[in-house]
């Protein structure tokens, strides 16, 4: 227990690390994915196909492909940035396209009587969206997101094999140098609890808030 | 639970390969029918010779582990596909060649008679505990001797010592010793190399890549200063990329050894008088000269001693 204490910096700044990963990452993910939700559901034709191509291109590659990809494919169009933003960008790109899928089946969720009945009473097209259309299609949308979250922090660990000194990185080199493979990785599971604990928790909160009687 | 680890292991495996591809074929603009490991050199190494010589021990005593390999008729491994030289897959006949790949095969051959292997690839993670829990005999993956690490498992060793290089981009820095990477980020694979950079050049910050490839990438790019792994692996890479050379900058020493489980003290001797056979016979500077050797094309040094290492 006490090679624990004499690695813990490295393992807690792995920790930090991870945390500040999903912390970039996510809002990214959150943007790009509406962005492209509404791209979706636009009436203009080539949104939609720009939306869906996204959506199917993203999806179904591996993110480990989209984060190597961006690390060893950016710098030979002569944009270098550095690890950290790449997996940042990559883990943003990967997860907006599940944003997207949830965001617009969240909004595809909301019964269209309810917009029509908006309609009828004489509201303003913005005032359909924003206070009859987007508060229904959020609740919906609060546990998937939450889910995306969780797999966005989980994600982060692909680190481990592009450079990225996150949690299990870190991890890994205390193993190295301790051999102590058991202990070294429950710890790092603890970790990844830890962080998912508290969103899983505040998506119920969220969730209990956002909800109305039906 | 292990067979789950170990497929997933090997998707991970798969992604990283078909990525690693990316940027050769990125880089070499079209001549990617030439490569099939990234590397001519790398894809020519083949140890089936020193395979045949190899010998088939006799009178082996009967110990725990022995007797599972025996049943099973097929030695389990945890070893490397990415570690050029040492263990690394060739996609084309999808033989694992190189030195420490050619150790396993001799094993299984002395233990069973034919060189028959299983490689598990479960990275420089989890080679204690797939020994300590049996599933598999024996690690030989670029496993260097420490004596942490001989709490956990029995050494016979070492069969192979390895020194450090530098290798960097041609029009980038020149690294003139090992100081010049204080402060500077080196691209490592996990495992041997990132021990010895910590251990050589406490101040140089490692950045660790699964595959070689993205380590030459990454110092092709100017990602990372230098490539620092065991001299055989950059010599192979330098001399195919005209964009890659190699730095006059040695250091640190790995013993490598391979790993046995703890609980069977006997099959650590089976495996020290095996590595005795093969060092006396001429196998041992074969197999050298067939996969290092390829690399480095020096003469074959003399095999280390064996037990020379603490933790040995």
């Amino acid at each position: 227990m006490s090679v624990l204490f004499d690695h813990g910096g490295e393992i807690l700044d792995g920790f930090y690390a991870t945390l500040l990963l999903t912390v970039c990452a996510f809002p990214l993910a959150l943007v790009l994915g509406s962005a492209m939700a509404i791209c979706r559901i636009s009436p203009v034709r080539p949104l939609r196909i720009l939306g869906r191509l996204y959506v199917d291109v993203v999806r179904n590659s591996p993110l480990l492909l989209v984060v190597v990809l961006i690390i060893f494919g950016l710098p030979d169009a002569g944009l270098l940035i550095p690890l950290f933003w790449c997996l940042v960008l990559g883990l943003g790109i990967y997860f907006g396209a599940y944003v997207c899928e949830t965001v617009r089946s969240g909004i595809r969720a909301v019964d269209r009587g309810q917009v029509e009945a908006a309609r009828a009473i004489g509201l303003p097209f913005r005032r359909v969206v924003t206070d009859v259309l987007l508060p229904q299609a959020f609740r919906a949308m609060v546990q998937p997101l939450g889910t995306i979250l969780i797999n966005t922090a989980l994600g982060s660990a692909l680190g481990a094999a592009v450079g990225v000194a996150e949690l299990t990185l870190e991890t890994r080199s205390f193993n190295l140098e301790t051999a102590e493979p058991i202990l070294a990785f429950a710890v790092a599971a603890c970790g990844y609890l830890a962080i998912n604990l508290v969103v899983s928790l505040a998506v119920r909160l969220i969730e209990r808030k956002a909800r109305v009687l039906r | 639970m292990t067979q789950g680890r170990h497929a997933r292991r090997d998707v991970v495996r798969a992604a990283l390969l078909a990525a690693g591809a990316v940027p050769v074929l990125a880089a070499c603009g079209g001549r990617a029918s030439a490569r099939t490991t990234g590397n001519n050199a790398y894809a020519t190494i083949d140890q089936t010779g020193a395979i045949d010589h190899g010998p088939v021990g006799a009178d082996l005593p009967e110990t725990p582990t022995l007797r599972r390999i025996r049943d099973r008729g097929v030695l389990l491994q945890s070893g490397s596909v990415t570690m050029p030289g040492f263990g690394l897959m060739n996609p084309r006949t999808g033989r694992i060649t190189g030195f420490d790949a050619g150790i396993a095969q001799l094993l299984a051959k002395y233990l069973l008679g034919r060189p028959e292997v299983d490689t598990i690839t479960g990275g420089a993670d989890t080679r204690e505990a797939i020994l300590q829990n049996h599933s598999v005999d024996v690690a030989v993956s670029t496993y260097t001797i420490k004596k942490s690490r001989a709490r956990l498992v029995n050494f016979s060793g070492p069969y192979y010592v390895a020194r450090s290089g530098v290798l960097v981009a041609t029009d980038g820095h020149r690294v003139t010793s090992l100081n010049d990477l204080a402060g500077q980020e080196v691209a490592v694979q996990p495992g041997a190399a990132e021990e010895a950079l910590r251990a050589g050049c406490p101040a140089a910050k490692p950045v660790v890549f699964e595959e070689s490839s993205q380590c030459s990438a990454a110092v092709r790019q100017g990602r990372v200063r230098a490539w620092s792994a065991n001299t055989a692996i950059l010599l192979g890479k330098a001399a195919v990329d005209v964009r890659l050379e190699m730095t006059p900058v040695t250091f640190g020493s790995s013993p490598f050894g391979i790993g046995t489980p703890k609980d069977d003290p006997e099959f650590k001797k089976i495996v020290v008088g095996f590595l005795e056979r093969i060092m006396a016979d001429g196998t041992w500077r074969m197999l050298w000269e067939q996969t290092v050797g390829a690399l480095v094309r020096t003469a074959a040094p003399a095999p280390p001693k064996l037990g020379s290492v603490p933790g040995s």
